[in-house]
């Protein structure tokens, strides 16, 4: 299964029926879409590229052109029940503001990024250069991410902000095997958050 | 041959036996509105997509039924089009206070026998779009699938997915706005002045008159024609180039080839279109203004069941994107069914009436999608 599509199955696994969704950088709108005949859900994507906007209206899903803060704070408080950032964490200028009216529009936030600290990650910069993977596809002069997050970064972030964290760890056996050290062996980190206790399974 | 029976033109008469009672406050009886229709009406009478036009538009939208009369969306309604006449029953009306074929202005007064003038009253979109849905209703249609248009078009989309919540499935505003911002109020003053102070217009008594409100019309639609623009279109389209001349005349002819666009664009408006409806068109394209007329919009829009994409264009400065995303931004605040997208064009407000591929495609897809049985 490529790493894409387990993602995508992840986060439809976490989601129950009938939720309300906001999925920010929704891309093409594959989550959405299968969340949607899957488990009924109804919200809005934001992407700030024309062809993603196209290919959600072509799935018949609701979806806003725009960046995700100004998408974010039309809403008001508790609109949604999971709030999605797929693999744009890296990519925003205030991640910490972005997390917060996550939470303030949503109960949950599902966060996924791809996590610096892996260890083939770790190898490439090792070795002189800068790291490309699956997760990191880019060149370093091409690349959108700004933001170099590891999965202990965000845990130590969310602990800073009184936020409750739940990571779901990647299926590959050997990340599942030695999950306490996720930060090496995990090429993304994957967090459902919120800001109280109590994260539904 | 007239004009009418060239183009298929249709009329249907409405409020004969109750007059319409307009938001100005007056009544208005035995209502004409011109209109065309262009593909099939399916068995269950759900493929019905009702297409409204800007101020300067009529019900001529497609050359489907007229080849070599060109319509002026021809690039979206047609045969594999976006608007695709061999999958939906397209209709495109003259809005009241026009001047092709509808009641207006320049319509016979049944209490005088003369035009009206300025004794017509005063319209707004809100009446415009009740007048066609008595029309939708005369063609045997209870559901539009689509209600889609640009600028003042889109204005009426709006109030379409408003007033008749239960007979309209999708709307697709594109170019349009909620309310004018105060630039776009004063453009639109100064093209009624322009009519108003022309010694011709006569206080709107012109009809069969020698002299006609050419120059003041001429000037509004030059005004206007500016604001559907910008300058990065003109720049492209004319930048500083003289009209046949190699350097400036030094004297009051047309020197660059934006006056000579301009001029030509004045001169050929004067000769399809009445002044009085330019004055009422724009009068009701001022008017609207949903957070006034339904205390706000989360409140206009509580009501509306309809699927609703709203399209903005980049360069518009008339109508800027701004305004279409607080309408956006408004119905996602009451869950409603809403998508937006930005046109990445240069060629201002009226970038909707040009080929524009992704325009195009976006209606297509969206029209497609929620397929009518």
């Amino acid at each position: 299964m490529s790493h894409r599509k387990w993602l995508t199955e992840q986060i439809i696994g976490l989601i129950p029926h009938g939720s309300r969704v906001l999925d920010l950088g929704c891309g093409n709108g594959d989550v959405l879409s299968k969340l949607k005949s899957s488990k009924q859900i109804n919200g809005y994507g934001i992407d700030c590229n024309f062809d993603s906007i196209l290919s959600c209206i072509k799935h018949g899903l609701n979806v806003f052109q725009g960046n995700i803060d100004e998408g974010l704070k039309e809403f008001s408080d508790g609109t949604f029940d999971y709030v999605i950032l797929s693999q744009t964490l890296q990519q925003v200028r205030r991640p910490t503001f972005v997390m917060s009216e996550m939470l303030r529009v949503g109960k949950y936030a599902i966060i996924i990024f791809p996590n610096f600290a892996y260890w083939k990650n770790r190898l490439q910069f090792m070795l002189g250069k800068s790291p490309r993977t699956p997760e990191l596809p880019y060149h370093w002069h091409n690349t959108p991410n700004i933001r170099v997050v590891t999965i202990n970064d965000f845990y130590s972030m969310c602990k800073k902000k009184k936020y409750v964290t739940q990571q779901i760890i990647p299926g590959n056996w050997l990340s599942k095997l030695l999950n306490r050290w996720s930060n090496f062996f995990s090429p993304v980190g994957m967090f459902v958050v919120c800001k109280e206790s109590g994260i539904k399974q | 041959m007239s004009e009418s029976s060239v183009r298929n033109m249709q009329f249907f008469t409405a409020f004969t036996d109750e007059p319409l009672p307009l938001d100005g406050g007056q009544l208005l009886s035995n209502v004409t509105i011109s209109y065309e229709t262009y593909g099939t009406l399916n068995s269950s009478h759900s493929n019905a997509v009702l297409v409204c036009h800007p101020l300067s538009g009529d019900s001529h939208a497609s050359s489907l039924n007229t080849p070599g009369d060109p319509g002026w969306w021809d690039t979206m309604i047609g045969e594999n089009k976006p608007i695709d006449t061999n999958r939906y029953f397209v209709i495109c009306t003259n809005v009241i206070g026009g001047c092709k074929g509808s009641t207006g202005p320049a319509s016979i007064n049944p209490l005088t026998q003369v035009p009206f003038g300025l004794n017509f009253p005063v319209v707004t979109i809100g009446d415009m779009v009740n007048v066609q849905y008595e029309l939708i209703r005369h063609l045997g249609i209870d559901v539009l699938h689509c209600v889609i248009g640009g600028s003042m078009g889109g204005m009426q989309a709006l109030e379409w997915a408003i007033k008749f919540p239960n007979h309209v499935r999708s709307v697709v505003p594109i170019a349009a706005t909620a309310r004018l911002s105060p630039q776009s109020l004063a453009f639109d003053a100064v093209g009624r002045n322009a009519i108003i102070l022309d010694q011709s217009w006569n206080n709107g008594f012109y009809y069969g008159l020698t002299d006609q409100p050419e120059k003041g019309l001429a000037i509004a639609r030059m005004i206007g024609h500016i604001t559907y623009l910008s300058d990065e279109a003109m720049t492209l389209k004319f930048g500083r180039n003289l009209q046949k001349k190699t350097d400036y005349g030094y004297d009051f002819s047309t020197d660059f080839q934006v006056e000579s666009y301009l001029k030509y664009q004045g001169e050929k408006f004067v000769s399809r279109f009445d002044a009085n409806s330019y004055l009422y068109l724009t009068k009701a394209i001022s008017y609207f203004d949903l957070y006034k007329k339904y205390d706000g919009l989360e409140n206009a829009f509580k009501s509306s069941t309809a699927r609703f994409l709203i399209i903005s264009i980049s360069s518009d400065w008339l109508y800027p994107s701004k305004q279409s995303k607080d309408i956006v931004k408004s119905l996602m605040k009451i869950n409603k069914d809403v998508s937006f997208a930005e046109i990445q064009s240069p060629y201002g407000h009226d970038a909707f009436l040009m080929p524009c591929p992704d325009l195009e495609q976006l209606v297509t897809h969206f029209l497609g999608h929620h397929v009518t049985s």
